[in-house]
Order: C-alpha cells, then sequence, then structure tokens
C-alpha cells in the first residue's frame, strides 16, 4: 500500500508543477533597445500592436526600455527580463549567447541582412553657420574644438564613432596605427563630456549647449534638425564613415519563458516589411528594403562608408579597443 | 559685469559644490579645484569692471566673451556631475540591500530574487524542583535534580534562491541532533508548494508553532505524541475568501491564509521522533500525513470569533521494528513512560499506527486560547511474545489560556511588545500570564509489556506561567508545573504511585 501510495502522491506533485499558466490572449513584450531608438518604437510599436491583433486576435503591449548599448547588454544578462533585443552593434547582441546561452549561437542568420533591418552610419552635428569650419574628421582634433562623444565603455554608438575615427585615420596616414592612436587621443583630449549614451550626449550638445561638434548617428542628427530646428543646427557629413549595423533578436530563453516565442520573432519579422520598412525611413535610418531605401535615398547625404570586417569584425574590435586596458582606456587616460 | 550675473554664476558655481557626493571624491577634487579657479578668474573681472565702470548698466564688452567662456566650462562642469551622479547611483541600485534588526541580518540581490536571512536562538533554563529530597522520591523511576541547562544553542540560515525556493537549514549544538531542520519549499503558486527535507509535519498544532512562540517554556503531551521532526515531502497550500489575496508561504507552518492545507509522506519518526541526520528508516513502510485548518470567520467582521481557528489533523503508518522515545514530563523533562524498562525482553511499535488530532486556537486583542485533543494507536510488539502484538491506544490533550497584562496582542506567532524594555525611561516591556491543564493516558495493554513501577499509566499537570517580553528578541519566561501520576512506582506486586512532581522554572530566551 505503502509504495503504491507513494507513487501517486509523487506523480500528483509532478502534475501541480507542471500547470503552464502562460496567457496568450493579452501579451506583454519587453523590447530592451539603445539609446537613440525611443522616437522610432514609439512609432512602430503601435502599429505592431494593430498588426498583431487583425492576424491572430491578441493584444499585445510593447514596453520600452532605452540606454547606452553597452549598459543594456549588462542589464539583460543581469537579469533584465527583455523579449526581444534591438541593440547597436552585434557585438552586445552576441554577448547574451557567449555569458548565458540566451540566444542561439547562430542568432544573426535568423533574420535577413544578418539580423540588421535597417543601417545607419555616424556624422558630425554643429552649431548652425558651423563656427568652427567643421568639415571633416580633421577638423574635430583641432585644439580649439569641443567635442562631445558619448562613453564607448556603455555606449554601443560611441563605440561606432570611435571606430568611424579610427578608420578615418587609418586610411589616412597609410595604415599606421601609431598615427590613428594620436589621432583618436586627441579627439578624446578635445571630448567635453562622455555621456552614458547617444541620446544624453544629444542632450548635451543639444539643450546644455556644450561642445562645438556633437559626433553622432545620422538618424540622431536628422532628428536634431526635425525637432529643433534647421535654423539652430546643421549636419556635417564626413567624407569617411562607418557602415552601422544595428541587430535585432528574439532572447529565446526568455520569449520561451515567458510563451512569447512566436510574437516576439513576430515583432522583429515586421521591421523587414514595407510598412516597417517605411517607418524606419521616416525616423531617418538606411532601411534595408531596396525599394523603400530608394524612396528614402535623397534625404542621406551620400559619403564613402567602410565595415568593421575592415578592422577585424567586433570581436577584433571589442576586445582590441574596448575591453579593459584596451586603446580606449590608454588613451583616455593620457588624454585627461 | 552686472552684480545679478555674477551672484548667479557664484550660485551656480556653490550649487555645483554642494552637489559632489562621496563617490565622486577622487573626480571632485579636480573639479572643486577648477571651480575655484574660475571664481578667482571671475573676481578679477568683476574688479576690473568695477574700476573702469562705475555704472554697472554699461560693461566693457571687452569682459563678455571672457564670462561666456566661463559659464560654458560651468555648463560642462555641471554637466559631468550629472552624468558621474547617474553613473553612481545606477550602480547603487545593482548593490545587494543589507538589513539588520529584529528579524535577523538579511542580505537580499537588488532584484529581490534572492535573499539570505541568519537568525538564531538562544535558550538557557533552570529548573528547581519542589520536595525532590523528600524519602519518597527514593523509589520513583527517576529523581528530579535541579539544573540548569543549554536548552537551546541554534543558528537558523533561512532564505529563498530565484523568488520561489525557499530553503531553511537550521543548526542546534546545544542537543544530540545537530540538524532540527533542513529542507527546500519551492513556493511558485500559494496554493500548492513542495516542502522537501528534514521538517516538522503538519500534525500536533503546537508543535507547528515556532520554539521562541509558545506560550510555556515547553510543549504539552498531545505535541509529544506526534513527531517532533521527519525527513519526507509535502504539499501544502493555503486560501482565502473571495476578494482577498491569498498569500505564498514558506515552511511548515502557514498562519496567514484562510484555508490551510499539508499533505505530506515521510519515513515514520514515531512519537516525539527526531531523527539525526544519519539516521536511516528501519523499514520500507511510509507514514503518511495530513491537516486541514481554518479561519472560518476571518475577514467576517465579527470581531469576537475572527481570531478562532479550527482544523484536524491526523497520520497513519506501519512501522516495523521501531524504537519508541520515552515521555516525560512536561517542564521537567523527566521521564515517565519507559519503554526501555519492560518486563522483559525488547519493545518495538510493530504494525499499523495512526493519530488524529482536533485542533483550534482563539486569538482576540490580548487574550488567546489554544486546545488540542490526540487519539493516538500503535502497535506494540515484545521480543519475547512475537506473535502478540498489542494496540496500545493513548490519548492526551491540553487546553492552555493567556492573557497580556500590558496590552499587546497574543498571536500564534508569539507576542510583540510595544515598548521595549528600558527602565531609564520607565518601559518595560510586555508582560503575559498564562495557565494550563494538560493529560496524558496511557492504554493499560501496554503495561503487559511494559513495567508499571517505571512507567506512569495517567498524568495530569497543571501549570501557571508568565513571560515577560523584553522586546521582540529577548522573553524572560517563568513556568510552574504540578503534576499528579497514577502508576509509575511501588512494586509489581503492588503498584505506586509516582511522587508528585513539582517544578518551578525559568527560561532566558533571545531569538532572532
Amino acid at each position: 500500500m505503502n509504495n503504491n501510495f507513494f507513487k501517486l502522491l509523487f506523480a500528483a506533485s509532478l502534475s501541480i508543477l507542471a500547470i503552464d499558466n502562460s496567457n496568450a490572449a493579452e501579451v506583454n513584450l519587453l523590447n530592451v533597445s539603445y539609446d537613440p531608438t525611443r522616437e522610432l518604437y514609439q512609432e512602430y510599436n503601435p502599429v505592431f500592436a494593430k498588426y498583431w491583433k487583425a492576424k491572430t486576435g491578441d493584444t499585445v503591449t510593447i514596453n520600452q526600455s532605452h540606454g547606452g548599448g553597452g549598459k543594456q547588454t549588462r542589464a539583460v544578462l543581469e537579469g533584465l527580463e527583455a523579449d526581444v533585443v534591438t541593440l547597436a552593434l552585434a557585438y552586445d547582441v552576441d554577448q547574451l549567447y557567449q555569458k548565458r546561452k540566451l540566444i542561439p549561437e547562430k542568432w544573426q542568420s535568423l533574420l535577413p541582412n544578418n539580423s540588421a533591418p535597417y543601417t545607419s552610419t555616424i556624422v558630425f552635428l554643429v552649431r548652425k553657420g558651423n563656427p568652427k569650419g567643421i568639415k571633416d574628421w580633421d577638423d574635430i582634433v583641432k585644439a580649439n574644438v569641443s567635442v562631445v562623444t558619448p562613453n564607448p565603455k556603455t555606449s554601443g554608438g560611441a563605440r561606432w564613432n570611435f571606430l568611424a575615427a579610427w578608420g578615418y585615420a587609418l586610411k589616412h596616414n597609410n595604415n599606421e596605427e601609431a598615427a590613428a592612436q594620436t589621432f583618436v587621443t586627441q579627439l578624446y583630449k578635445n571630448t567635453a563630456v562622455l555621456d552614458t549614451g547617444a541620446r544624453g550626449a544629444t542632450t548635451s550638445f543639444v539643450e546644455r549647449e556644450i561642445g562645438d561638434v556633437l559626433i553622432t548617428w545620422e538618424n540622431e542628427a536628422y532628428l536634431v534638425l526635425k525637432e529643433f530646428g534647421a535654423d539652430k543646427f546643421e549636419i556635417v557629413t564626413p567624407s569617411l564613415s562607418i557602415l552601422t549595423e544595428p541587430p535585432v533578436a528574439v532572447v529565446e530563453d526568455i520569449a520561451r519563458k515567458h510563451g512569447t516565442t512566436e510574437v516576439a520573432t513576430e515583432y522583429l519579422n515586421h521591421l523587414y516589411s514595407k510598412e516597417g520598412q517605411e517607418i524606419i525611413g521616416k525616423n531617418f535610418y538606411r532601411p534595408t528594403d531596396p525599394e523603400i531605401a530608394a524612396k528614402y535615398a535623397k534625404q542621406f547625404q551620400p559619403l564613402e562608408l567602410f565595415k568593421v570586417d575592415k578592422l577585424g569584425g567586433w570581436n577584433v574590435a571589442q576586445a582590441k579597443f574596448f575591453a579593459d586596458d584596451g586603446i580606449f582606456d590608454k588613451i583616455y587616460a593620457a588624454g585627461k | 559685469m552686472k552684480p545679478i550675473q555674477r551672484t548667479a554664476l557664484a550660485s551656480v558655481i556653490n550649487l555645483i559644490l554642494l552637489g559632489m557626493t562621496d563617490v565622486q571624491a577622487a573626480d571632485s577634487q579636480a573639479l572643486e579645484k577648477r571651480i575655484r579657479e574660475l571664481e578667482a578668474r571671475l573676481e578679477k573681472l568683476d574688479k576690473l569692471s568695477a574700476i573702469s565702470n562705475p555704472s554697472p548698466l554699461l560693461a566693457k564688452p571687452a569682459v563678455a566673451p571672457e564670462v561666456e567662456k566661463l559659464s560654458k566650462k560651468v555648463n560642462t562642469l555641471e554637466r559631468k556631475l550629472e552624468i558621474q551622479d547617474e553613473v553612481s547611483t545606477s550602480s547603487l541600485k545593482s548593490l545587494p540591500v543589507f538589513e539588520a534588526g529584529p528579524e535577523g541580518y538579511k542580505i537580499s540581490s537588488s532584484n529581490k530574487e534572492h535573499q539570505i536571512k541568519i537568525g538564531g536562538s538562544l535558550q538557557t533554563d533552570a529548573r528547581f524542583f519542589i520536595d525532590n529530597d523528600k524519602p519518597n522520591f527514593i523509589n520513583a523511576t527517576s529523581t528530579p535534580f535541579d539544573n540548569l541547562q543549554q536548552r537551546q544553542a541554534r543558528i537558523l540560515i533561512d532564505g529563498y534562491a530565484f523568488k520561489d525556493v525557499n530553503y531553511r537549514l537550521q543548526a542546534d549544538f546545544a542537543n544530540a541532533n545537530l540538524l532540527p531542520d533542513a529542507y527546500l519549499d519551492y513556493t511558485h503558486d500559494s496554493a500548492a508548494s513542495f516542502l522537501v527535507g528534514k521538517f516538522r509535519p503538519g500534525i500536533s498544532l503546537e508543535r507547528l508553532q515556532g520554539d521562541s512562540d509558545t506560550v510555556f517554556s515547553e510543549r504539552s503531551w498531545p505535541s509529544a505524541l506526534a513527531p517532533n521532526r521527519d525527513v519526507g515531502i509535502q504539499i501544502h497550500g493555503g486560501f482565502t475568501k473571495p476578494g482577498y489575496k491569498a498569500e505564498k508561504v514558506a515552511g511548515a507552518i502557514d498562519t496567514k491564509n484562510t484555508f490551510t492545507y499539508q499533505v505530506g509522506l515521510t519515513n515514520g519518526s514515531g512519537d516525539a521522533g527526531n531523527p539525526t541526520t544519519a539516521a536511516r528508516d528501519t523499514d520500507n513502510n511510509k507514514e503518511v500525513h495530513a491537516r486541514l485548518f481554518a479561519k472560518p470567520f476571518e475577514h467576517s467582521g465579527y470581531s469576537w470569533v475572527e481570531g478562532l481557528g479550527l482544523g484536524l489533523a491526523g497520520s497513519f503508518g506501519d512501522p516495523k521494528n521501531q524504537t519508541l522515545s520515552p515521555q516525560a514530563t512536561l517542564s521537567g523533562l523527566n521521564t515517565i513512560v519507559d519503554y526501555s524498562a519492560t518486563r522483559q525482553g525488547t519493545v518495538t511499535a510493530n504494525g499499523t499506527a495512526h493519530r488524529i488530532y482536533p485542533q483550534a486556537y482563539w486569538y482576540k486583542g490580548s487574550a488567546g486560547l489554544l486546545g488540542e485533543y490526540v487519539f493516538s494507536n500503535q502497535t506494540l510488539l515484545s521480543s519475547v511474545a512475537r506473535s502478540k502484538g498489542i494496540q496500545q491506544d493513548n490519548r492526551a490533550y491540553q487546553i492552555q489560556a493567556s492573557y497580556v497584562v500590558t496590552g499587546e496582542d497574543v498571536t500564534f506567532s508569539g507576542v510583540k511588545p510595544i515598548q521595549n524594555f528600558d527602565p531609564s525611561k520607565g518601559k518595560w516591556g510586555a508582560l503575559q500570564l498564562a495557565a494550563r491543564w494538560s493529560e496524558l493516558d496511557i492504554d493499560n495493554r501496554t503495561f503487559t509489556i511494559l513495567d508499571p513501577t517505571k512507567s506512569v499509566y495517567r498524568a495530569g499537570a497543571w501549570a501557571v506561567g508568565a513571560n515577560w517580553y523584553l522586546n521582540r528578541n529577548t522573553t524572560v519566561r517563568f513556568d510552574y508545573e504540578d503534576t499528579k501520576f497514577k502508576g509509575g512506582a511501588g512494586t509489581l506486586a503492588k503498584v505506586g504511585d509516582r511522587p508528585e512532581e513539582k517544578v518551578f522554572m525559568t527560561r532566558f530566551q533571545l531569538a532572532f
């Protein structure tokens, strides 16, 4: 009697523990994103919710978290339960696999264009009339120029900024790394403040009127003109910049736990749709859909772009420039 | 420069100085130095302005760009401090939280998903037996001596991991059984939680009360006829009335929800059983127990009955060759039923055993009542007459009442004084008075095996007590108990009654 009862009690215990209490009718998603994408997702999220409702009848509410890309990655690794991440660079997303296996190893191949629904680049924003006559990277390392750029330790955009400057310096110094390091050292010596994220840097430059030039995302620069007026600021497109490819991913481990895998996947897929690409173009990102890209091409200035692959790819770049005791730590300490 | 401009600029500089925090000390020193330099330059410019232009309305144009430059520098410094502040605050948010107080010492993760709490208890007793030097004690089974005893010296580690995996580890250095409690309790749902390890099985109401929360220093006989601890699994949960939210409660007892249950399967440690860590079960048979408890008038608005709790518990097992624990007097802790003192051979529990425990309590304000009755049946087998098992029907009950004369509420979880003991401020803590009656009846058939001159067949005890709560953690208890017996002395030819035991005890207790 006792053995049978034991088995029954054990089976009952397992049944109770196996209760699945996910609820698909009303779903919440958390999108953990980098700093300047607030306006993009403010516009995209209700559009996707409407699309999802029409498709499935379910109501989806998307909550956003924004901040410096590096900081956001750390937050997810430390327990912030993101269903999706839409971050500034592939290295940050990849950390979710490397450190905690929250996403599959081949995550970048799961969506088109290496999981980047849009691209962008790095430009300069100056005050109207361009009082310091800034035309290219050489001008921002001059002694009398004050620069605003975020901290590469916390901001994904800041790392793109650094690599863009480095790439330019290499090209104009016969690929000599020492010269590039001198160049970038002077740039950070000219830096007035190092905000934690791209949006903070915009605030410092635009609202606090700090600095002569802001190095920022192309979309962020256009947004400033739109919101604060083209009579107050100008965009200066450098001769050479870096092609930024901010990727997106479903955090599968967490989405599975929340029962949101299907809606999270479709949330990112829909960024590639015509509807999603239109919103991307309207918010000054460069769409990857050729038709929509052609439609919005005129709003961007042409410039020469290089990819991060030229510097060895993100794993090499992160270790060389931005890891502890990397080149950034050395030049920032030297510039203080 | 206009005085108001100078004042505004100086105020900004001062605000920057005031806004600095300790975390920014290293950088702030550099910033402070820079600000002083700017202030000095500002003062110089001010003097230049005053000498060359007595009228404040006519500032020289040559000074303005310098002021604008300084203004920009101050802006930049301000922004740098804001960023530093943002980074510091963000770092502080991820730090664990440490708390120390009457509940013990707690460390919790910043996201509240993990916690460890360290507590403990110390109980030091003094027992003084009245008339124990009289001649009639010479023939008693045991002669109780006045004694001082370290009753408990425990360290308790409680906590949870990932919110729902609760644990308890309790070590007692004052007793032979080093590890009274060691269990995990998965409490994902208030309706059903899964506890596994060594714990108090949900049977006796008073046994489930915390050792530091009981009204008397020692529990009564119904507790002694249930296992003290056992190793096994227990499913438990709680429900509440519509309109109220049930709480997830970890551990062996749930005092928060209106309706609670426990259902468990254990090795079956026997009456007053408390297996050591190394102990193994001696047979394949297990014991099941179940308990239901309800506070049916909770949230009813009828204040006189809101604190009424009613329950029924029971257990069923079929032990084989299980050693039987002795029974003792309540406050005196002297053995009064000794299963090792037999007429011949040895005796073990061998065969079916069951217990039924109706139980109740009532609390209203400073007054409290608790009562429990047990019907206990087990099968005893003598090593000499192995074919003849005897059924032993034992009974025990208790009723206790208490009142906190200083006005604090009494609950199942004890008394929390409103004012801590501090005689210099005329504060004396809380005082609770209590009374109890308890009886133990051992089945007469037992004495076909046990020696009736060494074990009593009936004991009845009345007790009065006073508990002085100095603060939430410290209590001084005073108990007096008078126990009368039937049997347990004399000779086999003429069994007599064990002498009455009168004991006064005091306990100094710290629990946190």
